[in-house]
C-alpha cells in the first residue's frame, strides 16, 4: 500500500502536443488527465457518444509520445483477459503427444499470452511506460470491474496457471504506472468500489461557436462559411430533442464529405446528406420540416 | 486562503462539505480526503473555487449526477472558500475556462456577493448561447442559471443497491457453444482412458431466470411511477437476468367472475373458508406499456411463465387508500393462484410503508404471499423468495 498516496509530477499531458490526429481538450479534460497521471489512478470518461472519449486515448498516448494498450470489451470479456489469457487446450494436447515438444516440463510460458493490461504491466516492469484504453467497460458483465480492482490498485498479477510467473509495476517507480483510460456509455451502473478507485471526468458537447469552429478548422476544414453553417445546422437539429442528437462524430463526417463533394450544408432539398447526421427514422421528418421553415 | 502546505488536519470546508454528500450518498471516505489532499499538495485545485470544486469533482463524483450534487454543494454551502488567483497562462488550455474578465470578489467578501459572484460568470458564459438560441422554440429563457438549484433526482435506493440485490438472482445454467475447458473432466477422461483423447469442451454459464414484473399503475400507485419505473430500470440494467418482461396493470388484472365463493356473510374481511375453491384467473388484460395502451391478454402472458421465470408484483395493494376491498382481495388470490401454478416463486413489492398496511386490502393479500415493503431489505427479502427459498406466509395457498 505504499504507492498509494505517492504523486508523479513528471508527466503532463497537453492536448496541444498531440501530432497525430487533431484532438482540441478543454481545460478541464487536460487538468482531468494530469490529475489520473499524477495520482495513478484510472480516468472514467463518460459522455455522448461521439463525445472523443476513445480518441482521447489516442491524443493522449500521442502527445505522451507512449505506447497504446487498447482493450475493446465485449459482453464476453472476462476481467482475467485483459491481463492475459492461457491456452489450456493447446497445453492438453502437447501433453499429451509428448514427443511432439521436448523440454516441455517447465515450459508453461509458451501458453500465456498476454492481454493489454499484462503488456503494459510487464513493460512498466522493463522500465517503459504505456497508455491503456478500456473501450466501453460497461459492455462487459456486472462483475467485470470488481474483478478488475486488485490489478488496478497494485498493478501487479500472477499467472497461476504458470507457477511463478507474474509481473508488477515497480511501486517505488510511481512514474511507471501506465495511463489507464476507461470509457463508459452508463448501460450499467459500475460498482462503488471501482468508481472510487477513479478519476472522473465527464466529456460535455462544446456549448460555445468558438470551440466547435476551432474543432472543424483542427480536422482541416479551411473553408470558413462552410464550418460556421455547418455548425449552425447542428445546433439547430440538437435544439430539436431528436432521439439522437447528432454529435461531434457526426459532425466531423458530414462536413469532412461536404468538403470533399463541394456541396453547401443546406441544399435546395433542405439539409444535404441528412443520414449523416440523423440516425434514427423517426427524427428524420422532424428534422427535415425544421429545416424546410427557414 | 490559499492552503499550500495544509497542517495538520483537513481543510476546515471539508467538515461541511463531506458530511453534505455523505447524506447524499456520496461515500467520502479517509482514503478520498487523502486523494484530495495529495493532489492539492500538487497543486491541482489551488487557482480558484472553481478549480478546486472540479478537482472535487474529478476525484469523487462517479456520474453526471454526482458532479452535479459536488457542484450544488461547492455553491450553496458558506464555509467553501472563495478566491480567485489570475494566472498568466491560463488562456492556453482552451476557451471553456476563459473567465478572465471577472473579478472575483476577494476571498474575504460575504457569501451573499460571492454568489453573484458566481452568477455574473455565469452571465458571461451565456450570452452568444442565449442569443442563437432565442431564434428556436421553447420558453424564453433569463440566460442564468442558478447553480445552488439541485435538479437531480434522489430516490431512496441507488441504482447499484437495486442492482446488487438482484444479482442474487440467479439459476446458472450452461447454453450456447461449447468453449470452455473442463479441466477435471479433460483429466480424468484422460487417465481413465490411457491414451490421447480431445479435451472436453462445456459452454459457458449463463443467468437463465426469467423475471415477470406485474406492476400496477394509475390512482394510488401514481405517486410512485417514477420510483417504481427507476427501480425496473435498475433491476433490467442489472443484466444478470435472462429476460425481463414487465406487464402493467391497474388495481387488479382482472375480475373474478365467481362472487359466490365470497359467502353470506358481507362483513367477513378475509377469504379464508373459500380459500381452496378460488380458481386460478384466466381472462385478465395486462398492458404491455406503462400507460396502459397496449393490451395483452392476461393468459398470453402467463403462458410465457414457466419453471425458471420468477414473477414480482409491485403495487399498494390498497393500502394508500386504506380500505378493505374484498372484492380486490379475491381477484389477487385468484391472480396469484393463476401465477404461482406454474412460476418458480412469487413475491410481491409495496411501495406504500408496512406501518401503514394494517386493516388494509395489502395486509389480507400479505396473508397468502409473501409482501415486503420497497426498501433494501425488502428488495433483498424479496429476491430470496423468487429464488425459491420458502417464506412464511399465514395462510398459503
Amino acid at each position: 500500500m505504499a504507492s498509494r498516496h505517492q504523486v508523479d509530477l513528471s508527466t503532463r499531458f497537453r492536448a496541444s502536443d498531440s501530432d497525430g490526429e487533431p484532438y482540441l481538450a478543454g481545460k478541464e479534460l487536460e487538468d482531468a488527465v494530469n490529475l489520473a497521471i499524477a495520482l495513478g489512478r484510472p480516468l472514467l470518461v463518460q459522455g455522448d457518444p461521439g463525445a472523443g472519449k476513445t480518441r482521447l486515448a489516442y491524443a493522449v498516448a500521442d502527445a505522451l509520445q507512449l505506447p497504446l494498450e487498447e482493450a475493446y470489451i465485449k459482453s464476453t470479456s472476462r476481467a482475467q483477459d485483459l491481463l492475459y489469457t492461457y491456452d489450456a487446450i493447446r497445453r492438453l494436447y502437447d501433453a499429451q503427444t509428448p514427443s511432439a515438444s521436448p523440454g516441455l516440463s517447465g515450459d508453461y510460458v509458451q501458453y500465456v499470452q498476454l492481454g493489454p493490461l499484462g503488456r503494459a504491466i510487464k513493460r512498466a516492469e522493463s522500465g517503459e511506460r504505456s497508455v491503456v484504453l478500456i473501450d466501453e467497460i460497461d459492455k462487459a458483465d456486472i462483475d467485470f470491474p470488481n474483478d478488475l480492482l486488485h490489478e488496478l490498485d497494485q498493478l501487479r498479477f500472477d499467472i497461476p496457471e504458470a507457477p511463478g510467473l507474474g509481473y508488477s509495476v515497480p511501486s517505488d517507480k510511481p512514474a511507471l504506472r501506465p495511463v489507464v483510460i476507461v470509457t463508459n456509455n452508463e448501460e450499467k451502473a459500475l460498482p462503488a468500489a471501482f468508481l472510487r478507485r477513479c478519476v472522473f471526468h465527464y466529456i460535455e458537447f462544446p456549448s460555445d461557436f468558438g470551440q466547435l469552429d476551432q474543432i472543424l478548422a483542427l480536422h482541416d476544414i479551411e473553408d470558413a462559411t462552410l464550418r460556421s453553417e455547418a455548425i449552425s445546422v447542428l445546433r439547430r437539429l440538437r435544439e430539436l430533442d431528436l432521439a439522437k442528437p447528432p454529435g461531434l462524430a457526426e459532425l466531423l463526417d458530414w462536413v469532412a464529405y461536404l468538403k470533399a463533394t463541394e456541396t453547401p450544408p443546406i441544399g435546395k432539398d433542405g439539409i444535404s446528406f441528412l443520414g449523416a447526421l440523423v440516425k434514427q427514422h423517426v427524427d428524420e421528418p422532424r428534422a427535415r420540416g425544421r429545416m424546410g421553415d427557414s | 486562503m490559499t492552503t499550500a502546505d495544509p497542517p495538520v488536519g483537513a481543510p476546515s470546508f471539508l467538515t461541511e462539505v463531506v458530511p453534505y454528500l455523505r447524506r447524499r450518498r456520496i461515500q467520502i471516505g479517509v482514503d478520498d480526503i487523502e486523494d484530495l489532499r495529495a493532489s492539492l499538495r500538487a497543486g491541482f485545485g489551488m487557482r480558484s473555487t472553481h478549480e478546486l470544486r472540479d478537482l472535487c469533482v474529478a476525484l469523487w463524483a462517479a456520474s453526471p449526477a454526482e458532479a452535479e450534487i459536488i457542484r450544488v454543494a461547492f455553491a450553496t454551502l458558506p464555509g467553501v472558500p472563495r478566491w480567485q488567483i489570475d494566472a498568466p497562462g491560463t488562456g492556453a488550455g482552451g476557451a471553456a475556462a476563459a473567465t478572465d474578465g471577472t473579478t472575483v470578489a476577494d476571498e474575504q467578501a460575504g457569501n451573499a456577493a460571492d454568489d453573484k459572484g458566481d452568477s455574473e460568470e455565469e452571465d458571461l458564459a451565456a450570452p452568444g448561447k442565449v442569443r442563437t438560441s432565442s431564434s428556436g422554440s421553447g420558453p424564453l429563457r433569463t440566460g442564468t442559471t442558478d447553480p445552488g438549484l439541485l435538479l437531480v433526482p434522489q430516490y431512496p435506493l441507488a441504482t447499484r443497491e437495486v442492482a446488487q440485490a438482484w444479482r442474487h438472482l440467479r439459476r446458472p445454467v450452461r447454453t450456447g457453444p461449447a468453449v470452455e475447458l473442463d479441466i477435471a473432466a479433460s483429466i480424468s477422461e484422460r487417465a481413465r482412458r490411457g491414451v490421447a483423447v480431445p479435451p472436453v469442451v462445456v459452454p459457458r454459464r449463463r443467468n437463465a431466470v426469467r423475471l415477470l414484473l406485474l406492476i400496477d399503475r394509475n390512482g394510488s400507485m401514481t405517486p410512485f411511477h417514477e420510483y417504481v419505473d427507476y427501480v425496473v430500470a435498475a433491476i433490467r440494467d442489472a443484466g444478470r437476468i435472462d429476460d425481463v418482461l414487465p406487464a402493467y396493470f391497474h388495481d387488479v388484472p382482472g375480475s373474478y367472475a365467481d362472487k359466490s365463493v365470497l359467502g353470506e356473510d358481507p362483513f367477513r374481511a378475509d377469504v379464508d373458508p373459500a380459500l381452496s375453491r378460488i380458481g386460478p384467473l384466466r381472462d385478465g388484460r395486462v398492458y404491455a406499456d406503462p400507460r396502459l395502451t397496449e393490451p395483452l391478454s392476461l393468459a398470453r402472458v402467463l403462458e410465457m411463465v414457466t419453471p425458471v421465470t420468477a414473477v414480482l408484483i409491485i403495487s399498494d395493494g390498497g393500502a394508500a387508500r386504506g380500505k378493505l376491498d374484498i372484492a380486490r382481495l379475491l381477484d389477487t388470490v385468484a391472480l396469484l393462484k393463476s401465477v404461482r401454478a406454474s412460476a418458480a416463486g412469487v413475491g410481491w413489492l409495496n411501495p406504500v410503508p408496512a406501518t401503514r398496511w394494517a386493516g388494509t386490502t395489502a395486509a389480507a393479500i400479505a396473508r397468502h404471499v409473501p409482501m415486503y415493503s420497497f426498501t433494501r431489505r425488502g428488495l433483498y427479502s424479496v429476491v430470496d423468495v423468487l429464488r425459491g427459498r420458502p417464506a412464511f406466509v399465514e395462510r398459503p395457498l
